[in-house]
């Protein structure tokens, strides 16, 4: 996995850029990870926890999480939708991922088959680094962009 | 219906443990990665220049005839040492007992040639952990900026500046 960094970040700029509500989208984008409680259990057990909590890091399992949050608000589709988007950037973001061990089974429970690119490898802390660095130039640009709308707002 | 979002919430929460018991039954004999070793393992004859990849810890190093004695660190952990040659890489940081990320080719019953090790440390893995920890309450905070919890509806609903 990218760390929960890069991938709050990813849904923040995806949210800005989208118009999507921001909030959700960085929930959502963190979903899939919540597959990493297993490291909370006990090491000789883990293996099997790992295998337990595996259909969280799924789309499957990652919308049914989505599905049972989006009940706490009071319109479904509005919480629905950046929530959905957030786990999408998560598995995109996954996807470039090198594993050694194997990819991400992406249509879990209908298929064990598992997908990855095996472009980075999880360790690598580039990916952070240009998540960071995009997060701030896309904040400067909206603050930039926010500022002058204010300015021919009172000007006109 | 007075009680669909009741409903709605336990059918997908049936739904999710249902598959997760499913997964903890299943995935081990089932793991296209697992099912991969076994077969390479067992005929290996019938997967001569296959490429495999996987986790081991190294318990020899032969510098030089630039080979390394492995245990496949994959489950169930009952794989064979496998002999891995590394004459087109570097292997000069590599020490005994370190653990390491192979791509390889096999060649003949426990035979393979590296085409990619990664040495993996455990500074770089206590890493992506610290580097997770900011995302807390980053999310934390951009959630409940914009949201409240009412106790009442048990609803989260939007606070009246981001309304």
């Amino acid at each position: 996995m990218p760390d929960w960094l890069t991938h709050s970040l990813i849904g923040w700029i995806t949210g800005k850029t989208t118009k999507q509500e921001i909030s959700l989208l960085v929930i959502g984008a963190l979903i899939p990870d919540i597959t990493k409680l297993y490291l909370l259990f006990n090491p000789i057990t883990q293996p099997m926890t790992q295998d337990f909590f595996l259909p969280i890091h799924t789309p499957f399992g990652a919308i049914l999480i989505a599905s049972i949050i989006t009940l706490f608000f009071q319109d479904i589709k509005k919480a629905f939708i950046p929530l959905t988007i957030g786990i999408a950037t998560h598995f995109i973001l996954d996807f470039f991922l090198l594993n050694v061990s194997g990819g991400m089974p992406l249509l879990y429970p209908f298929s064990w088959a598992e997908w990855q690119i095996g472009l980075i490898r999880s360790d690598d802390y580039t990916m952070t680094i240009l998540a960071l660095l995009a997060a701030i130039l896309v904040y400067a640009f909206y603050r930039i962009y926010e500022k002058r709308k204010i300015k021919e707002e009172n000007n006109g | 219906m007075k009680h669909k979002r009741i409903i709605l919430g336990l059918f997908a929460l049936f739904l999710l443990i249902t598959s997760m018991m499913y997964a903890y039954q299943n995935a081990e004999s089932n793991d296209p990665q697992i099912k991969k070793y076994k077969q390479i393992f067992e005929h290996t004859e019938t997967y001569n220049n296959t490429k495999i990849s996987f986790t081991a810890e190294i318990l020899a190093i032969d510098r030089i005839n630039q080979t390394l004695r492995v245990f496949i660190q994959e489950r169930p952990y009952t794989y064979p040492q496998v002999h891995i040659n590394t004459a087109n890489l570097t292997i000069g940081n590599l020490q005994k007992g370190d653990l390491i990320d192979v791509i390889a080719i096999v060649h003949a019953e426990n035979k393979m040639t590296a085409t990619n090790i990664w040495r993996n440390e455990p500074w770089k893995d206590n890493l992506i952990y610290l580097r997770s920890l900011p995302a807390i309450p980053f999310a934390l905070y951009l959630f409940f900026r914009t949201w409240k919890f009412n106790n009442q509806t048990w609803r989260f609903e939007r606070r009246k500046k981001n309304a």
